[in-house]
């Protein structure tokens, strides 16, 4: 087999990529590769199952937890610090858009130089106003609610659709951030909303179901390639599903000539060959199929000279503050099942040397479960006394962890329970990591006072890899990154990875819409490349 | 005549357009499904994007009714069945007489499609596709029907306050919020100018405006400019699109696509349930299709008598389950001669659980 563009992976990166690609050329000569099977999504039946008993019909293709002495699991954590892989990622058609929840916010412009402001890590080889209007097209292209008057970012064209309102719940968490002089905003979501033109993808419906959204409003990449393959007139595009891409050969030193992949459901290894490849298969899996892909041309795996390929891993710490308030006189409950309301204040060029965080009022803090009150049979009255009762307050957020070369991630000769090989990941916070956690925690205990609640002692924290990123890092300079400003791997001509991998940092924000839109910008780089209008 | 009395008399023409606008569907919906996959994409988007717009005529009705205060009928009596030949006060249409078939994508499919979708200034002489009609009788056209409706709300609106008239709450009528994406955006009604609005977007999507290709709903909908349905279904006849500038009296001169008629799975031309062996699987998905179905339609009507949100159990329990049931059938050859047809869901009535006695 043979084709001009060879895609691995069928996530956000793959799917804006592939429509970026046929656009200009719906001729074009795309195969897809997917390692993951099909879940059927908008399907009536699994929707009122997962409603009646929370089970998801993806969870299966999440990874397996570490192993302990309980259960076998899969994986190997090496480092000081465990960062969970198994719910951080779908394996799945459509990636881990399948799960993900929309959250879709712009890097700031001091981001892209963080080095030159603060000595971490690397700035990237592009600045903000470089990628500012790839991140509207993103927006567009994967549906955003937002506010487009929000000052955190400039920005030259609206979102497509209209922030969702706060939310009553969000009432005291905003009063509280406006009385210490906090700025918040609408948490910008890939949800999408009602719009003048038509459109195959549904709005908002707020069922509170988005971890399985019945009308497909949430953007998630299977759906668009569905939709890609069903009405596009894309003669030239094919996307196998079951497909675990095991190595890239190269022809040279500096053309990869195309891959190996088994084909899971016949057991056979497919050979196929093209004119470009674009790796596109997240973080963990892009990176260990550069480290495995070894030769005589690359003995240490593609790209890998300088020994960058898989280190300088970073994800986000998330935490949640807890705390109780004594009474609930407005009766607040969930709404939206979604949050609402953010704060970037500390997401600010005064914070980034320290690591920047941003805070989320998350929905349903209240934690009177009405279900199981009625079904215990407790009486209106009771249940008006427990809902106006003392009620838990959450905030949640995430902070910037910076890059150092000793965190890393590997493969590890073993199979897991999908077929694919085991990933090891060897972390350890840094030791400025617990006084920054204290900085943060002084900062949400004072707007838990001015919220009339009580923090209990410490955050939760999970380090799972949901964020993992940075282990292929773009810069100019081969000796520092391993791709270059195009994504391109330092030192073969037709290489490319379109992954949260190729991040010099992250930010303290969600990565996914910066992937989109890197994936738009590297579709236009290609479609020039090739001469395509 | 009290204004009650006149709306009742209104009611059946509005009732008759939902049937009208509902009985498109299936054919379309048939030839759609019938085209393989990868094959012919351009058409398919062609007759899909038709069948979303009569999606949105019967809404439009739907709302109409609603704003009126009357009641839409969707069960066992008003169900359209195949082959098809419509009537109003007991004539066939005069522009509707030939028959409308259930069937695989084909030049034949597409001249009845041409046929249904046929502009008045178009219709220089009868055109009579298939057999006679069977009441000789001459009815009126479509265009007739819809104008006939127009006038007889101008009439009502002429003798009592508009209030009066458009007296149904409009919180049940069904909104952008439980209708998206299918060819345009319904339109709540409460005034003469709003159901004229309505009524035009049907004729205009259908015919096309007067001499000319568009369907003039861009100013509706804020969409770029698309051919009146008549139009897009010429496109695939001729296999070329039209472009801006193109006359309705001349062939299109936009750009060329590929229509494969091979690439189609052969099925039964109005297959009838009788048709699939019992027990067979054809039998059983063509039950869990009409199934469906019904039930979809029961919750359409539902919908548009006053719960728009049961809009939301028809899209997720009826139409996005319907198709891949429609698709598995089409695979399948009624018995093992060679040569033998395809199997295709057959749109007929059974009665939802909570309907049976």
């Amino acid at each position: 087999m043979k084709v001009e563009t060879l895609i691995i992976g069928s996530g956000v990166a793959a799917a804006a990529l592939a429509q970026r690609l046929l656009a200009k050329n719906p001729n074009a000569s795309i195969l897809m590769l997917e390692a993951g099977r099909k879940v059927k999504m908008q399907d009536a039946a699994i929707w009122q199952d997962y409603v009646v008993s929370g089970k998801l019909p993806y969870t299966q293709y999440y990874d397996l937890p570490y192993p302990d002495r309980d259960q076998p699991g899969e994986n190997l954590s090496a480092g000081t610090t465990a960062v969970p892989l198994d719910g951080s990622r779908a394996l799945t058609y459509g990636g881990s858009t399948i799960h993900w929840g929309g959250w879709s916010f712009r890097l700031k412009p001091e981001d892209f130089a963080l080095r030159t402001n603060t000595g971490h890590s690397l700035d990237w080889p592009i600045s903000y106003a470089d990628l500012e209007p790839y991140y509207s097209q993103a927006e567009h292209y994967i549906g955003v609610s937002g506010d487009s008057n929000d000052p955190t970012v400039p920005r030259h064209c609206d979102y497509p659709f209209p922030a969702f309102p706060y939310t009553l719940e969000d009432q005291p968490a905003a009063e509280a951030m406006a009385a210490l002089g906090m700025a918040y905003s609408h948490l910008p979501i890939a949800r999408h909303g009602i719009t003048d033109t038509t459109s195959r993808h549904a709005p908002c419906q707020t069922t509170g179901t988005c971890k399985y959204c019945p009308f497909g409003a949430r953007y998630s990449a299977n759906n668009f390639l569905d939709d890609m393959q069903n009405w596009g007139n894309f003669p030239g595009l094919q996307i196998r599903l079951n497909s675990i891409v095991q190595e890239i050969s190269m022809r040279s030193r500096q053309q990869a000539g195309g891959v190996v992949y088994l084909d899971r459901e016949t057991g056979q290894q497919v050979v196929v060959e093209a004119d470009r490849i674009i790796v596109a298969a997240g973080t963990l899996e892009s990176t260990k199929l550069l480290l495995r892909s070894r030769s005589d041309h690359w003995q240490l795996g593609i790209g890998n000279d300088h020994d960058l390929v898989g280190r300088n891993i970073v994800t986000h710490p998330y935490f949640i503050f807890s705390g109780s308030a004594p009474g609930n006189p407005l009766k607040l409950q969930p709404e939206m099942n979604f949050p609402t309301l953010c704060s970037r204040h500390f997401d600010s060029p005064a914070e980034q040397a320290k690591g920047k965080f941003i805070l989320i009022n998350p929905p349903g803090s209240p934690t009177v479960n009405l279900l199981s009150k009625m079904q215990a049979g407790v009486s209106r009255l009771d249940m008006d006394r427990y809902v106006a009762g003392p009620r838990q307050i959450q905030l949640h957020g995430m902070v910037e962890i910076f890059s150092e070369p000793q965190n890393r991630i590997a493969n590890i000769d073993k199979l897991n329970h999908l077929g694919m090989q085991e990933t090891l990941v060897d972390f350890g916070q840094a030791a400025g990591f617990d006084p920054r956690m204290q900085e943060i925690q002084g900062h949400v205990q004072r707007l838990f006072e001015a919220m009339g609640a009580t923090m209990n002692a410490k955050p939760t924290i999970s380090w799972r890899a949901d964020h993992a990123a940075c282990t292929l890092r773009m810069s100019d300079d081969d000796s520092e990154g391993v791709t270059d400003r195009h994504m391109r791997v330092h030192g073969v001509d037709n290489l490319y990875v379109c992954s949260n991998a190729t991040f010099p940092s992250t930010g303290a924000v969600n990565p996914t819409l910066t992937l989109a839109a890197l994936a738009l910008r590297l579709g236009d780089h290609l479609n020039h490349a090739t001469g395509q209008p | 005549m009290t204004l009650e009395q006149h709306k009742s008399r209104l009611y059946p023409l509005l009732q008759t357009a939902m049937e009208l606008e509902l009985s498109t569907i299936p054919p379309y919906l048939t030839a759609l499904l019938s085209i393989k996959r990868e094959a012919n994409r351009v058409a398919a988007g062609l007759i899909r994007s038709v069948m979303m717009e009569e999606m949105l005529h019967m809404v439009l009705v739907g709302n109409l009714m609603s704003s009126l205060g009357g009641k839409i009928c969707l069960n066992q009596d008003t169900l359209p069945s195949y082959p098809l030949r419509l009537e109003f006060e007991g004539h066939g249409f005069k522009d509707r007489e030939f028959d409308i078939n259930l069937e695989a994508f084909s030049p034949q499919a597409i001249q009845t499609f041409l046929q249904i979708e046929l502009p008045t200034s178009l219709a220089r002489q009868p055109q009579r596709l298939m057999a006679q009609p069977k009441i000789s009788v001459p009815g009126i056209t479509l265009g007739e029907f819809y104008q006939r409706i127009i006038g007889a709300l101008d009439a009502l609106c002429a003798a009592y306050p508009e209030s009066a008239v458009f007296n149904g709450d409009p919180g049940r009528q069904i909104s952008e919020q439980y209708y998206w994406g299918g060819g345009g955006k319904p339109i709540i009604i409460t005034s003469l100018a709003q159901a004229k609005a309505a009524l035009e977007v049907i004729i205009k999507q259908g015919e096309g405006g007067d001499d000319s290709i568009f369907d003039g709903d861009e100013h509706y909908f804020d969409q770029a400019e698309e051919v009146a349905h008549y139009f897009r279904f010429n496109e695939v006849a001729l296999g070329r699109r039209y472009r801006p500038g193109d006359k309705p009296h001349e062939p299109p001169t936009g750009e060329a696509f590929a229509v494969d008629y091979q690439a189609v799975y052969p099925i039964k031309r109005n297959p009838r349930h009788g048709d699939y062996a019992a027990g067979s699987r054809l039998a059983t998905l063509n039950q869990q299709f009409n199934r469906q179905y019904s039930l979809m339609l029961s919750q359409l009507e539902q919908a548009f008598n006053g719960h728009p949100a049961v809009l939301y159990d028809a899209i997720v329990n009826g139409m996005h389950g319907m198709t891949p049931i429609a698709q598995e059938m089409m695979t399948l050859p009624l018995d093992d001669t060679a040569g033998a047809s395809h199997g295709a869901p057959s749109f007929e009535w059974i009665a939802p659980p909570y309907q049976q006695a």
